[in-house]
């Protein structure tokens, strides 16, 4: 790459125009990086949200113990929490306090909705170790509490799961068509510029100048007008995206939250400008020395 | 010959065409300049060399004027100094003096003849046959239809297929 982006002297930038090499293309790749960075960053979201459902969730059960008598309830309670704990697959068990379950019943119940002889079940939230399946506890569960009733959260969130799974694949395919859209933008260029400069071109061959030398004066041109495009596309899907997580921090949702970029993703949308650029000088020169060689 | 052999073989020929093909956004300078600069001279070590070319050819005063700006004649010199900057082993012009008036033609071939002094070899098509007499040392080749003949029966060193 260093050789790629070896500088020239002023003198040699001027053997071609001043101005804009290929008229719209900077324009171009700017709407190809816009969309490129915004496809990335749904596609690196969705990727963060679906870790963060398997992680979260779909690795936890959720038992409730179904007994109506409210001393037995407790007890097999009680003995649901021993039981989970003591098993090898379970990671951590938490029984919900009534206050919690006060909180979570509240929109349908209203306030003080629990304070009645309403029968509600016991809840207890286990997290499984990674591997774990809920069917490998149900025995020794149903044994120490005959009313329990387990609720596997990973059943209920996998049709969840491979829909962002289908989505991630779907944005990062959207990254490859528009890297591969930018890529023939490059070419067309490329080729525009050397109708233009033909005769240029020829004279600086009957001077002797090589394909390299020649292919050179346009790569440098075409990585400016790529960075150019990068910088303002990036810049501009950056900021929507800004907009877009404030609007997801309004809603509050722990599901559409943990779709925001952490730092790593931001340094990963950044470095597409970069890499669009590197791409850019690469297809413009092997478009170049292609076309050149087969001039005289 | 090999593609990639080109430009070395390029760079030992000077070229001046009918038509300059000098580039149209550079300056005069920076035209007689571009063989050096293709050859990869320093910019420190062509700026004198460059001047001094465009000094011999009546152009010093007119380093940074643009093709367009200058006349067919003054195009002609700036060709003719590019042709030359580099020393080419061999000078192939076409019609080189056919925009320029009789004193600059004739400074014009004697720089010609100084080179060819200095060891290279100079082609020169024209239709100035007067002119082209003023100078002893050219040879004289004459051809017409694609076939070389002798125009005056007086050529001093024919080719292999007239004798025959």
């Amino acid at each position: 790459m260093s050789a790629l982006l070896q500088t020239m002297g002023a003198a040699d930038r001027r053997l071609l125009p001043e101005g804009r090499l290929a008229g719209p293309m900077p324009w171009v790749i700017a709407i190809m990086m816009f969309l490129t960075v915004l496809a990335a960053a749904a596609g690196l979201g969705l990727g963060g949200a679906a870790a963060s459902l398997g992680a979260g969730l779909g690795n936890r059960v959720t038992v409730q113990i179904l007994e109506p008598n409210p001393d037995r309830r407790e007890a097999e309670a009680a003995r649901a929490v021993a039981r989970l704990q003591a098993l090898p697959e379970v990671a951590s068990v938490r029984r919900l306090a009534p206050a919690e379950m006060a909180e979570l019943l509240e929109p349908w119940l209203g306030p003080g909705g629990l304070e009645g002889d309403l029968p509600i079940p016991a809840m207890i939230d286990a997290q499984l170790i990674p591997g774990a399946r809920a069917d490998s506890i149900r025995p020794a569960l149903t044994s120490a509490a005959p009313s329990a009733r387990i609720d596997d959260n990973a059943q209920w969130l996998a049709p969840l799961g491979r829909l962002i799974s289908a989505l991630k694949w779907l944005a990062l395919g959207l990254v490859a068509l528009m890297i591969a859209a930018t890529a023939a933008t490059v070419v067309l260029a490329a080729r525009a510029a050397l109708d233009t400069h033909r005769a240029t071109i020829e004279v600086l061959h009957l001077m002797g100048a090589t394909d390299i030398q020649v292919a050179r004066l346009f790569q440098r041109r075409i990585a400016l007008d790529a960075l150019f495009g990068g910088v303002v596309g990036f810049a501009a899907a950056a900021l929507a995206l800004l907009l877009i997580g404030r609007r997801i921090g309004a809603l509050g949702s722990d599901l559409l939250g943990s779709a925001n970029l952490p730092a790593t993703g931001w340094l990963a949308l950044a470095l597409l400008p970069v890499l669009g650029v590197g791409l850019a000088m690469l297809v413009a020169r092997a478009t170049i020395l292609r076309a050149l060689g087969r001039m005289l | 010959m090999p593609r990639k052999r080109l430009p070395g073989f390029r760079r030992r020929i000077g070229v001046v065409f009918q038509d300059f093909r000098l580039v149209t956004h550079l300056s005069a300078f920076d035209n007689v300049a571009l063989p050096l600069r293709v050859a990869g001279v320093d910019e420190k070590d062509l700026q004198g060399p460059v001047s001094e070319m465009l000094a011999w050819v009546g152009l010093g005063h007119r380093a940074s004027a643009r093709p367009a700006t200058l006349s067919g004649g003054e195009q002609q010199r700036v060709a003719i100094a590019r042709a030359v900057i580099a020393r080419p082993e061999l000078l192939v012009a076409d019609e080189p003096t056919g925009n320029v008036d009789p004193e600059m033609a004739k400074r014009l071939l004697h720089l010609f003849d100084s080179l060819n002094k200095l060891g290279t070899t100079i082609v020169v098509a024209t239709h100035d046959l007067h002119l082209i007499s003023s100078i002893g040392s050219f040879e004289m080749l004459r051809l017409d239809r694609g076939t070389l003949l002798d125009p005056t029966g007086a050529l001093r060193h024919p080719p292999r297929r007239a004798e025959a």
